[in-house]
């Protein structure tokens, strides 16, 4: 008798156990995806935000175009100008004749990019950029915006 | 053989039951608190990236705000507004908070807690299970390309010589002038040319004439309302004369009012809240016009002052009239009643032979006298709804110089005078303390000045002469607050 309730028990118990540990596993994976996405998303933005405000102009896109990559032209001769854009499925900087640094990792792809000239003419300039970045079984859309400094 | 007791089968029966829902509670417990965990874990990543994005959109509003000011600082108008791009620029939508994504929600308010400050508040709020979520961000913007004057050293930034090809005689002084938004009005001596001109200033300190007008008479002053100049003048048929400017390339003189008798009259200023114009005439006349319709003045009121003397100068205030009079005196008048206006008060300024230029704020009056036989010729005043009180006196310098002319600067306590010093024609003194005003600058003019105005559009003084060249601009230098 005990047996047979203990097989039953199992029988029950064990779908569900597995079930859980499915859902727990996945929760993992994608609450890392998650975690990495945000990670790198936020650093793209806080990358590109404070190399646009300390910038001294926009080069491309000019005003009120978009466009999939942004040339900034910065004070240090030996860095300009600073290029943001997409080279095999990573976000790359370049800073003049130096190496494409990668700012996204290889374990997400940045699907697409776009940087919009936003400013009112007569100013230093604002840039609007909007980004996604993706996993296997996660994506998320970042979208922020920076303005030069006088 | 032995037998187990009967209580002991029972025991274990029951035991086995027991054990079984124990086991079942266990991995209920087990299910509940890792399913509850999961989801209370999903929740909060959930939380975090609203949170993240909420963030990026309070400062995505705070950078565009930071270019709008760029743009122009006086575009970030009080109030509770959104954001949009218009034409692929950020601009503020006006009282219209804005929802992003059908889901957050983005309330920028701004308030001037200064002429030159801007206080931005972006509220990001979104909805949630356990309430809704915000953040805020708050930040002052300046408008650090403001600029102050610095009248320590007035300087000559341009002129306007009248000849004639543009006044059409060779007979100029400027007796009368007027600044009025991006416009300059000139009454010039009587002549066989033109009597009346009026300038662009949109080009400043660049002058340029848009038109010149034939009047009869000498224009003595020039008071404009709306879109029309009321000229008082010494002509004995048409004392005032009004000029229709909606065509300022082609001003035209539209209608007149002839005052009983030959007097001069000399001054005027306007009740802007009821459309009344106050002039000043020889002798103590004052005479109220209503002019609502302005191409018909109507005569509605008129008084005489006790002891007959010319009104120089008058300046109208929240139902009240100063006026500055040829026997040395300052009068109060009650113009609350148009049609019937009375003499509220009189103040003999001390030492003072002739008044002969005013100029006043809520509660204090600027006055200036004639030099002869006076030591002291700008004089500092208080006034109230019913009475006068004399503050100090000073001596302008020059011999025997009168002071022409007195403005009152709001933003720096400095009165402008314009003097028969004639190496310091033109005056800026310091008023901050009522009781020991000090000469702060002073400037020679080329020649003697008539009148002048000062243009707080284009932060310059537009001064009158009575010799080439006949309009001369003084301005201070502008230096960044």
């Amino acid at each position: 008798m005990e047996v047979i309730l203990y097989l039953g028990l199992i029988v029950v118990v064990m779908p569900l156990v597995a079930m859980l540990a499915y859902f727990s596993v996945g929760a993992r994976a994608r609450s890392q995806d998650t975690d990495l996405i945000l990670a790198e998303g936020n650093k793209v933005i806080r990358v590109v935000g404070q190399t646009i405000r300390n910038a001294t102009k926009i080069n491309d896109p000019i005003l009120g175009m978009t466009s999939d990559s942004l040339s900034l032209a910065v004070d240090d001769a030996g860095k300009n100008p600073v290029v943001f854009k997409i080279a095999n499925g990573r976000l790359v900087k370049s800073e003049g004749p130096g190496p494409l640094v990668e700012l996204t990792s290889s374990r997400i792809a940045i699907n697409q990019i776009a940087f919009a000239n936003t400013s009112q003419p007569g100013t230093p300039g604002t840039v609007t950029f909007d980004f996604t970045l993706a996993s296997v079984i996660f994506s998320k859309n970042f979208h922020a915006t920076a303005s030069l400094r006088y | 053989m032995t037998r187990e007791p009967l209580t002991t089968k029972i025991f274990h029966r029951g035991f086995f039951l027991l054990e079984g829902i124990l086991v079942l509670a266990i991995i209920s417990l087990v299910v509940v608190v890792t399913v509850g965990e999961l989801l209370y874990s999903q929740r909060v990543s959930a939380r975090a990236a609203q949170s993240t994005r909420a963030s990026d959109l309070a400062v995505e509003g705070l950078e565009a705000l930071k270019n709008i000011r760029d743009a122009d600082f006086f575009a970030l108008a009080d109030g509770t507004h959104g954001l949009k791009l218009v034409e692929g620029r950020w601009a503020l939508a006006l009282n219209a908070p804005e929802t992003i994504a059908s889901f957050f929600q983005r309330r920028i308010t701004i308030t001037s807690p200064t002429d030159y400050q801007k206080r931005a508040e972006i509220v990001v709020t979104w909805p949630g299970l356990n309430g809704s979520g915000e953040v805020k961000l708050v930040t002052e913007f300046s408008n650090w390309f403001a600029t102050v004057e610095d009248w320590s050293k007035p300087k000559a930034a341009g002129e306007f010589n009248l000849t004639p090809d543009n006044s059409g005689s060779n007979n100029h002084k400027v007796r009368t002038i007027r600044a009025k938004n991006n416009y300059l009005y000139v009454g010039n001596d009587n002549s066989a040319g033109k009597e009346f001109l009026t300038f662009d200033l949109t080009e400043a300190p660049t002058i340029n004439i848009k038109s010149a007008l034939d009047l009869g008479g000498n224009p003595n002053g020039i008071s404009i309302l709306g879109q029309f100049a009321f000229i008082v003048s010494d002509a004995n048929d048409q004392e005032l004369q009004v000029v229709d400017l909606r065509q300022l390339t082609r001003p035209a003189l539209v209608a007149s009012f002839d005052l009983p008798g030959n007097d001069d009259l000399l001054s005027s200023d306007i009740d802007f809240d009821n459309n009344l114009l106050i002039v000043g005439r020889k002798f103590g006349w004052v005479y109220l016009f209503d002019v609502s319709t302005p191409s018909r003045p109507l005569l509605v009121g008129q008084l005489t002052l006790t002891g007959d003397s010319s009104i120089n100068a008058l300046r109208f205030f929240a139902g009240r009239v100063l006026l500055a009079a040829s026997d040395g005196t300052i009068r109060l008048i009650d113009v609350n009643q148009a049609n019937s206006p009375r003499e509220l008060a009189s103040l003999r300024l001390p030492g003072c032979l002739s008044a002969l230029s005013l100029d006043l704020t809520a509660s204090r009056f600027y006055a200036g006298c004639s030099g002869h036989k006076s030591n002291a010729e700008l004089f500092v005043g208080l006034w109230d709804a019913s009475s006068l009180l004399f503050l100090s006196q000073a001596d302008v310098g020059g011999s025997q110089a009168d002071v022409e002319h007195i403005s009152f600067a709001a933003t720096e306590k400095f009165v402008f005078l314009l003097t028969g010093d004639q190496s310091a024609d033109f005056q800026v003194w310091n008023v901050a303390n009522d009781l020991n005003p000090t000469r702060f600058s002073t400037f020679n003019l080329a020649g003697s000045p008539s009148q002048a105005d000062y243009s707080p559009l284009v932060q310059k003084m537009f001064v009158g002469m009575v010799s080439d060249p006949e309009i001369q601009v003084v301005a201070p230098e502008l230096v960044l607050r």
